[in-house]
């Protein structure tokens, strides 16, 4: 994918770097983050064909750089390491699906009986994650699909602890705006 | 919001519905196998395992199927149906969720993994603060109610009446919620939001403070879903339960 280590680092990256020897640990990291970096480059907007690929290239890095990775840090390394693999393969929010009146795209997402069928479901949770700006959805999605707490999400993105709740509070908001909008019945209340 | 904030355990029905289909969402074994071996994490054994995790996790999962296929045909039967699921989309070859919220940190035996580089009679150990149960399977429940229950055209309905249940047990009217809940199961006995409706009776049974009922229904939960994403909440439920 011609993106060299230096190039893919981020400064939270860098920072879990250390002189630990062990690669025994990468078989432990794959079995436990291989899936969740998959589905966390899918739901930055990776399309579904590049995904393999840049997970493989997300755990190359990781293979590259274990020895200085310290202990503990896997997966902090792992999920930093994927935000800036997934900076530029990210598929671009068709401008018209973002708007927050029904009336931009019609009934494009207005069928509530869509969401029990997954599949289905994922593409217009895709769309929705397309239409938040790009540190607003890092966040969220750590967040509320990988299931990270806000002081995690700070540490893997080197953010303030301030910085990543007000993005996740934006990003919730914009979401929850889109779901309640664009579902129409199904998305209100709770 | 209550819980641990999420919008997959405290937002609307659409919302969680939403995100979990976001976070059920795994790689294929054939993706998972090719990474492995590009990582030299011996291919073999994780294809192995990735059969063996393909079908126990089926066996978890569908039991109705499942159940069928081994009387009629043992292992082999379910392989197959647990090919064809994996065909239909329905099964995915890890058997680990990594980086979910997860209720203890104890150690939980885990199905070997297509991820897994170990042999197909392993069982890996993995510590369950990067573990979560199988996610919930609205597809299959969904095509279930299109067999057996009421015409899908209802399920914005039903939101709606699940999410008057949900504002009530948060308003402390568990006499309210639990009244609601009763008409939905009236009115949708086989829903695909069958898992919504049953983890909101438990939250009203024990706003309620009806200890007993709330355990009875938390129990009933757990065995007829035991691999929602709504256990860990009526797991503690339960424990909550516990003078």
């Amino acid at each position: 994918m011609g993106i060299t280590l230096d190039e893919t680092l981020g400064p939270a990256a860098h920072a879990c770097l250390g002189s630990t020897p062990e690669t025994a640990r990468l078989r432990a990291a794959f079995v436990d983050y291989h899936a969740g970096i998959w589905r966390f480059l899918r739901r930055l907007g990776v399309p579904e064909d590049a995904a393999d690929d840049a997970a493989q290239h997300v755990f190359l890095i990781a293979l590259q750089a274990l020895p200085r990775i310290v202990e503990g840090c896997e997966r902090a390394f792992l999920y930093s390491t994927a935000v800036r693999v997934a900076h530029g393969l990210r598929r671009k929010a068709p401008r018209e699906l973002c708007g927050l009146a029904p009336e931009d795209t019609g009934t494009a997402f207005s069928n509530p009986e869509e969401l029990t069928d997954q599949k289905r479901a994922r593409e217009i949770l895709d769309a929705f994650l397309q239409c938040l700006d790009v540190d607003a959805r890092t966040v969220f999605v750590l967040f509320e699909i990988e299931g990270f707490t806000v002081p995690e999400i700070a540490s893997v993105l080197g953010l303030p602890l301030g910085t990543a709740a007000s993005r996740l509070r934006r990003g919730r908001e914009h979401f929850q705006s889109l779901v309640h909008t664009r579902l129409g019945r199904a998305g209100r209340g709770g | 919001m209550r819980g641990d904030g999420s919008l997959r355990t405290s937002g609307s029905t659409a919302e969680r519905l939403l995100l979990g289909a976001g976070s059920a969402e795994r790689p294929e074994a054939e993706s998972v196998n090719r990474t492995a071996a590009a990582l030299g994490l011996a291919p073999r054994a994780l294809v192995a395992g990735g059969i063996v995790a393909l079908v126990l996790r089926y066996l978890r999962w569908t039991s109705r199927w499942a159940r069928a296929a081994v009387g009629v045909g043992g292992l082999g039967a379910v392989a197959l149906a647990a090919y064809a699921m994996a065909a239909r989309g329905g099964v995915t070859s890890s058997a680990v969720a990594p980086s979910a919220r997860a209720p203890t940190r104890t150690e939980t035996p885990m199905l070997p993994s297509a991820g897994a580089p170990v042999g197909a009679d392993t069982i890996a150990h993995v510590s369950t603060d990067t573990v979560r149960p199988a996610a919930p399977h609205p597809v299959a429940a969904a095509r279930a109610t299109a067999r057996a229950g009421p015409a899908p055209d209802t399920l914005g309905e039903q939101t709606q009446r699940l999410d008057r249940a949900r504002a009530a047990v948060e308003a402390g009217d568990a006499a309210g919620a639990l009244a609601t809940l009763d008409e939905f199961d009236r009115r949708y006995p086989s829903t695909a939001l069958g898992e919504e409706s049953s983890t909101l009776r438990v939250e009203a049974l024990v706003r309620r403070g009806d200890r007993e009922a709330a355990g009875h229904a938390a129990r009933q939960f757990l065995k007829r879903y035991p691999a929602s994403v709504h256990a860990v909440r009526v797991t503690e439920l339960l424990r909550s339960l516990s003078p």
